[in-house]
């Protein structure tokens, strides 16, 4: 067994990012990315794919389970950094897409690759894009079926990661839970990281889904929140400001920067 | 008439009896005190993962004796994929390296690169990992434990990282108790290792427990290595403070309390 690899990580992002980030993503491990609704998860995505195939030879593998991943928009935003055509089929052909509804299917798509039934040649990154839009078909099932297709998931995904050498991000939902007259230590006990609002008796609350069993499997969890007070129009184009937070160790925010997201994708 | 009993020996067990393993005693004494000795079996449990201080561990067996480690074999059991080749070799240079023995001796003027490679490729060449993706490879690899046993004499530690990781995977319509799952998991290595006496070390999520009382309301802890008992349970607690935990330890002898910082390149007790 060689124990000298040093696995290469992933420069997709612009500077600040990749900084925060020690390099990119890491090959080899699945990553979170977690957002409440409408924070810019699956704008994100799509940068993350355009990222990590424009000037390379990698394959992206886009499972959108939510039916809300546009070419167009994928487009759009080759279009405004001035590509050519070519350049834009090239691009687009590199990015491979597959709708999926039910988590069956997602996980005899990732069975497929391991055998080799499915071979796609350079693939470098796999986002998934929900993982809570399956997951949640099976709340509240007493058999607890969900958990072991999750289970199952997990398994393929750590194969797939270690021995294709790919990075594997998972779009994860945050929910927002208003509790009265909670106790810190309450808090704590529930696994809930964060409170934003205080007020006379009331704590927001924030929630990572997916349940207990997966707050431990992501090797890494990045954290998308729009800044709302920073929204400005420039030149027609809306553009938001987004925070990334990393997770520490303690599952708490450890390190943080800004993006910015217009037409022309997140920068 | 005097009655005559007769112990039947196989070839594999008189092996192992011959082959005396290494002692491993007093090598992290922050956790284990004196301990653990051998045979002894520790569960490791957090809300976070504890793969650095795993690193940590697994650095102390495997450094020379003039280095204050143990100089032991270790084999890895990855379950759950958070141990990454690449940052456990960077946390064993940098713990080699920033070392007192290096940092006090003389010779740091004339230590370099080479000489680093050459202590971390002896101490590499003493670990086993094995990367284990389902429940199936899981069971064979218990059940191929004592081969790998007797191929490599110097292992005197196991450590599964994390047992229960295929739980869910194999419960179907009838449920087994968390507790249960994992006394039979135990159970299971510690037969297959009986004969060999090696530490076990094993880490499992919080949440995985029947019972959701807190550590000083678990099972006892045992004093000699017994089936389906543990000898050390700690618990490593995220505080507000980044990078800072409490740990609480239980053994035979009741339960200590201490802290550390943690990193991704350093430990640091407190």
């Amino acid at each position: 067994m060689d124990f000298i690899t040093i696995f290469t990580q992933f420069s997709y992002f612009f500077c600040s990012l990749n900084t925060m980030l020690s390099g990119g993503l890491p090959k080899g491990h699945i990553t979170e990315l977690c957002g409440l609704a409408n924070s810019g998860k699956t704008q994100f995505c799509h940068q993350l794919a355009i990222n990590c195939v424009k000037e390379t030879e990698n394959i992206v593998l886009y499972i959108d389970t939510k039916g809300d991943f546009s070419s167009i928009r994928i487009q759009q935003i080759l279009d405004s950094h001035k590509k050519s055509y070519k350049e834009m089929a090239e691009i687009m052909f590199r990015i491979k897409t597959v709708r999926i509804w039910i988590m069956e299917e997602l996980i005899e798509l990732l069975q497929n690759i391991k055998s080799g039934a499915l071979v796609l040649n350079k693939l470098s990154l796999i986002i998934i894009d929900s993982l809570p839009t399956l997951m949640f078909q099976h709340l509240g099932d007493e058999s607890k079926i969900g958990l072991a297709l999750l289970n199952k998931f997990v398994n393929y995904c750590r194969f797939l990661c270690r021995h294709l050498q790919l990075c594997v991000v998972c779009v994860n939902i945050l929910t927002r839970w208003l509790d009265q007259d909670v106790e810190l230590e309450d808090e704590r006990n529930q696994q809930q990281y964060s409170s934003i609002l205080h007020e006379s008796s009331y704590v927001e609350k924030q929630n990572r889904c997916l349940g207990k069993y997966w707050q431990q499997i992501p090797y890494q969890v990045l954290f998308l929140e729009l800044k709302q007070l920073q929204d400005k129009k420039e030149f027609e184009n809306i553009v938001k400001q987004l925070t990334i937070s990393v997770l520490g160790t303690n599952n708490k925010v450890s390190k943080q920067c800004l993006v910015t997201l217009s037409t022309t994708g997140v920068s | 008439m005097s009655s005559t009993t007769f112990k039947i020996e196989s070839g594999a067990q008189l092996l192992a009896r011959l082959n005396r393993k290494h002692s491993i005693e007093n090598f992290y004494p922050m956790l284990f005190g004196a301990g653990p000795k051998q045979g002894e079996v520790v569960e490791m449990f957090s809300e976070i993962n504890v793969t650095i201080l795993l690193y940590d561990l697994i650095c102390e067996t495997l450094l020379p004796v003039y280095f204050g480690g143990t100089e032991i074999g270790v084999i890895l059991y990855s379950c759950n994929g958070n141990f990454s080749y690449d940052n456990f070799v960077s946390y064993m240079r940098y713990k080699i390296s920033t070392h007192p023995i290096i940092l006090q001796s003389s010779v740091i003027q004339n230590f370099n690169d080479i000489q680093l490679n050459e202590i971390q490729k002896k101490l590499l060449s003493n670990i086993f990992i094995a990367d284990i993706y389902d429940a199936t490879q899981l069971y064979t690899s218990i059940h191929n434990l004592e081969n790998v046993l007797l191929e490599h004499k110097n292992i005197s530690m196991l450590i599964v990282d994390t047992l229960t990781a295929f739980y869910w995977t194999e419960q179907t319509h009838k449920f087994i108790k968390m507790d249960v799952y994992l006394k039979n998991l135990l159970q299971m290595i510690q037969k297959a290792s009986k004969e060999h006496k090696i530490t076990i070390i094993y880490t499992r999520p919080e949440h995985f427990s029947s019972s959701k009382e807190s550590i000083e309301m678990l099972e006892s802890c045992s004093k000699l290595p017994v089936l389906e008992k543990v000898n050390y349970r700690i618990q490593i607690v995220p505080t507000e403070e980044n990078s800072k935990f409490h740990v609480n330890i239980q053994s035979y002898n009741g339960i200590q309390r201490t802290q550390l910082y943690m990193d991704s390149y350093t430990i640091k007790w407190i």
